[in-house]
C-alpha cells in the first residue's frame, strides 16, 4: 500500500526532538535541567538535538548567568510551532487514513 | 513510517505535554491522613464546644459568650497550628512520591506555579477570617474558609492534578450552602475539609497506583 509521505517533517523523526518541541509547545521558556530531567535525556544528547533544532531555527536558546553557573533557556519560534502543528496535523491525518 | 509508529509519536507528543504542564506527584496517602486529621480535631471541638448538650455539630456561632474565651483561644490557635501541620504533611509526602518518582521537584516549574496560584486565593481568604474574627463577625467563617479553599483550589488545578478542580468546585459549592445555613457550622467544616480529603485521597491512591 502506498501512503502519501506529504506533511511529514524529517526534524520530528527523531523521539526526543519530537519531545522538544512537544515540551516547548506548552511553556513559553523552559531551561536546559528541566527539559532534561522531562525527557530523561544526558547532557550531551539534549545538547545536541537541541542545536539540531536551533540551527534549522525551529527554536531559539538563550545563554545567560545565573550567579557563576551557565544557564540556557529554550524557547519554540514561530517557525518552529508552525512546523510542529503542520507535522501533527500530519501524523493525525495518517492514523486516520489507515483505520 | 507505519501506523503503529505514527499512534506512539501522537501518544509520546501527549504524555509530553502533559508532563511539562502539570504537576503530579501528590501523595494520595498525604491528603488521606490530613482528611483523618481533620475529622478528629472536627470531633474535638465538638466535644469541647458542646458539652453536655445533646446536639452534636449543631452551632458553634450561635452563642458568642463563648468567643475570646479562654477556650475559643485554645481551639483557634490549635487550628492554626493544624493547618500548618497538615499542608506540611502534603507537602513533604508529595516530596517523596516525587523522589520515589526520581522527578527533582525543586526543579519543577510546575510546583512552583501550583503553589503560588493556590496560596494567593487562600492568603487573601485567610486574612478576611482573620478580620471577621477580629470584627466579632463569627457566622460566615467556616464558609469562607470553604469557599476561599475552593477557589485555590480551582485556581492551582490547571498546573497540578486535574482532580483538584474537581475538589475545588466541591469544596466551593459546600461553603456556599453553608452560607445559607446559620448553624452547624462544624458539620460543613467537617465534610469539608474532613470527609472530602479522605475519598480524594483515596481517589489519589486508586489513580497514581494504575499510573
Amino acid at each position: 500500500m502506498k501512503v502519501s509521505l506529504i506533511g511529514f517533517n524529517k526534524a520530528f523523526e527523531n523521539r526526543a526532538r519530537l519531545g522538544i518541541m512537544s515540551v516547548l509547545m506548552v511553556n513559553d521558556t523552559v531551561d536546559f535541567t528541566t527539559l532534561k530531567q522531562w525527557l530523561e535525556l544526558t547532557d550531551g544528547n539534549l545538547a545536541s538535538h537541541t542545536r539540531a533544532l536551533e540551527e534549522l531555527g525551529y527554536i531559539a536558546c538563550e545563554k545567560r548567568f545565573v550567579g557563576r553557573k551557565p544557564n540556557t533557556t529554550f524557547r519554540a519560534t514561530l517557525q518552529g510551532r508552525e512546523a510542529f502543528r503542520e507535522h501533527l496535523a500530519a501524523l493525525e491525518h495518517f492514523v486516520k487514513e489507515q483505520k | 513510517m507505519d501506523n503503529k509508529d505514527a499512534i506512539q509519536d501522537l501518544e509520546s507528543i501527549r504524555t509530553m505535554m502533559e508532563r511539562s504542564s502539570r504537576f503530579q506527584t501528590i501523595n494520595g496517602w498525604g491528603v488521606t491522613l490530613v482528611g483523618l486529621i481533620a475529622l478528629a480535631a472536627a470531633a474535638v471541638a465538638n466535644g469541647l464546644f458542646y458539652e453536655g448538650t445533646d446536639s452534636w455539630f449543631s452551632t458553634i456561632y450561635g452563642n458568642t459568650d463563648y468567643l475570646w474565651s479562654h477556650k475559643t483561644r485554645i481551639a483557634i490557635f490549635g487550628a492554626v497550628i493544624l493547618v500548618i501541620v497538615c499542608g506540611a504533611i502534603v507537602f513533604f509526602t508529595s516530596l517523596w512520591t516525587a523522589k520515589k518518582k526520581n522527578i527533582s521537584v525543586a526543579l519543577d516549574p510546575n510546583m512552583r506555579r501550583t503553589l503560588f496560584n493556590f496560596a494567593v486565593p487562600l492568603l487573601a481568604g485567610a486574612i478576611l477570617c482573620l478580620a471577621l474574627l477580629v470584627q466579632e463577625h463569627y457566622g460566615l467563617t467556616s464558609s469562607i474558609m470553604l469557599i476561599f479553599y475552593g477557589l485555590a483550589l480551582i485556581n492551582c488545578h490547571h498546573f497540578s492534578h486535574r482532580l483538584l478542580g474537581t475538589l475545588g468546585y466541591l469544596e466551593l459549592a459546600l461553603g456556599l450552602a453553608d452560607c445559607f445555613v446559620e448553624t452547624h457550622a462544624l458539620l460543613f467544616w467537617a465534610l469539608g475539609f474532613g470527609a472530602l480529603h479522605v475519598v480524594f485521597g483515596i481517589l489519589l491512591i486508586v489513580k497514581n497506583r494504575r499510573g
